[in-house]
């Protein structure tokens, strides 16, 4: 009984949430018809369903969208596994940390998106500098994570390997790389954020190819619908890869041995 | 726990080693298109900026730190009246917090051409577009902070006889203002970046425009020393938040 009520009350939600949505659009529309609002930030809805229309009717956005999420990828990848090494290294290492650990806190305070010009002066405007820089965005951020929860580890458990006679190799491999594995997915839908928000920020200033080179052309011929559209694109595809990262945590978390 | 003396040296060592091999690989030339500068060349240019020499000087800086701060204050004002509001009725929260969620999972840097198209070069425009990014870290902040009240605690209360305004006085307000120092930081970072972020995009002024204008005449030394002056800043007063945040957190009830 209880089940059934409580379906048709998340039926009922649904309801009002999609009405929630057709009523937004419908204002937006009406607004930008009567020119209530400042159309060159918000468009109108026919606008921006005709540009995403011609958008992909050329294929620009799904070169676009390829370009950006190639660049997400790769730069995730390798952002993720520098920050691990590090991370790990810094970790484990008293020593270590002490040393590279000021320069690293430091990097972290710095608004390192705002590398990619001089990155651009390196590279040109293909894809290495953008790759760079979500490397760059992403691997200060594991580091310290990752490093902090190396240190978190159960001090009695590495202490009882230890005394079975488990050498650095075994503890690294057994008790380490778990938990530091736990850590990569449960932090997966955050740097995957910061990643594609570093990827977006560097095609915006200057690249030829993806999302973010189609919305900055967009305000170069001063477009909003065209920037709206990409807008619009991009965040389904955030929306995507967020849920998609979500239902792959749960199943790593049914998975998770009780520590 | 203080760190051996050797440590320290070694950090020092380090930074020394990299400019060091930054200033013999710069002025080696070693292609024409790895244009890295050297410090030599980016500290000359920062001593000159600092007396104005080059550019307009510290009034790029104001202005930059002035849209930083505008931004964050809009933004903090807007997150938290929305905050309120939301989490204070609930079938609002249960109607647009997916809508909200969704919105925040966009990559919201990407919103900063529509803001040039719409307000211009102006300081606004930036203004503005810093706002767009803190209202959803303050929103956050306090939503889920509101939310974690404890109701045993607020019943307590008012059980104990305490008006509405009190309640908001001594309960609310305290508890919001913890979350916002605890958000400060990273408010703080975004603002900033997302305010040079869109002076590089197009302005006419501050730290971002004096950035765009080395890279277009491939001045590597302009690019570096003004992005290096934009960190010295944001760490300084990232060291001076985490100081202000120590302090508040001294204060705050267990």
């Amino acid at each position: 009984m209880s089940t059934r009520r409580s379906r048709a009350g998340s039926t009922r939600l649904f309801l009002a949430r999609a009405l929630f949505v057709v009523v937004l659009v419908g204002l937006w529309q009406l607004a930008a018809d009567r020119r209530w609002v400042n159309a060159n930030f918000f468009s109108s809805p026919t606008d921006v369903w005709d540009s995403l229309g011609s958008l992909s009717g050329s294929g620009e956005l799904w070169r676009g969208l390829q370009s950006t999420v190639l660049v997400l990828v790769v730069g995730w990848v390798i952002g993720e596994l520098a920050g691990l090494a590090l991370g790990i290294a810094i970790g484990l290492s008293k020593r270590l940390d002490d040393i590279l650990g000021p320069i690293i806190v430091f990097a972290n305070a710095v608004p390192r998106i705002l590398l990619l010009p001089i990155f651009v002066v390196w590279y040109g405007f293909g894809p290495e500098p953008k790759v760079l820089l979500v490397v760059t965005v992403m691997v200060v951020f594991v580091a310290l994570n990752v490093a902090a929860g190396v240190r978190d580890v159960d001090g009695l458990l590495v202490q009882n390997m230890r005394v079975h006679g488990a050498n650095r190799l075994d503890l690294i491999r057994h008790v380490f790389l778990p938990a530091v594995a736990l850590w990569v997915t449960s932090s997966a839908r955050v740097t995957v954020g910061y990643a594609l928000q570093a990827t977006i920020g560097s095609e915006l200033l200057g690249a030829e190819s993806g999302l973010g080179s189609l919305i900055s052309h967009g305000q170069v011929s001063f477009k909003s619908d065209q920037i709206i559209a990409v807008l619009l694109v991009a965040a389904v595809l955030a929306v995507a890869i967020d849920l998609l990262l979500a239902a792959l945590e749960r199943r790593a978390v049914r998975w998770m041995p009780a520590t | 726990m203080r760190k051996p003396w050797t440590s320290r040296l070694a950090t020092l060592a380090l930074v020394a080693a990299f400019f060091l091999v930054w200033q013999v690989v710069g002025s080696a030339g070693v292609t024409n298109e790895l244009t890295i500068g050297t410090p030599g060349d980016v500290f000359a240019w920062i001593g000159g900026w600092a007396t104005g020499r080059y550019t307009a000087g510290w009034s790029d800086l104001a202005i930059t730190l002035q849209e930083a701060v505008l931004g964050y204050l809009l933004g903090t004002v807007l997150g938290v009246c929305l905050a309120v509001l939301i989490a204070g009725f609930e079938p609002l929260a249960r109607l647009v917090m997916p809508f909200v969620a969704a919105a925040n999972a966009v990559p919201k840097i990407a919103m900063a051409p529509l803001f040039v198209l719409a307000f211009g070069t102006t300081v606004a425009c930036k203004a503005y577009f810093v706002s767009s990014l803190v209202v959803f870290i303050s929103f956050f902040a306090v939503f889920n902070g509101l939310r974690s009240i404890d109701r045993k605690y607020l019943n307590h209360v008012r059980i104990l006889g305490a008006s509405r305004m009190w309640t908001v006085r001594e309960v609310y307000v305290p508890a919001i203002t913890g979350w916002l120092v605890t958000s400060l930081r990273l408010s703080w970072s975004w603002s900033l970046a997302a305010a040079v972020f869109v002076e590089y995009l197009s302005s006419n002024k501050g730290m971002g425009h004096v950035v765009q204008v080395g890279q277009e005449s491939l001045a590597a030394a302009t690019v570096i020393g003004a992005l290096m002056i934009i960190a010295v800043v944001a760490v300084c007063v990232d060291a001076g938040l985490v100081l202000m945040e120590r302090r508040a957190e001294e204060w705050r009830p267990a």
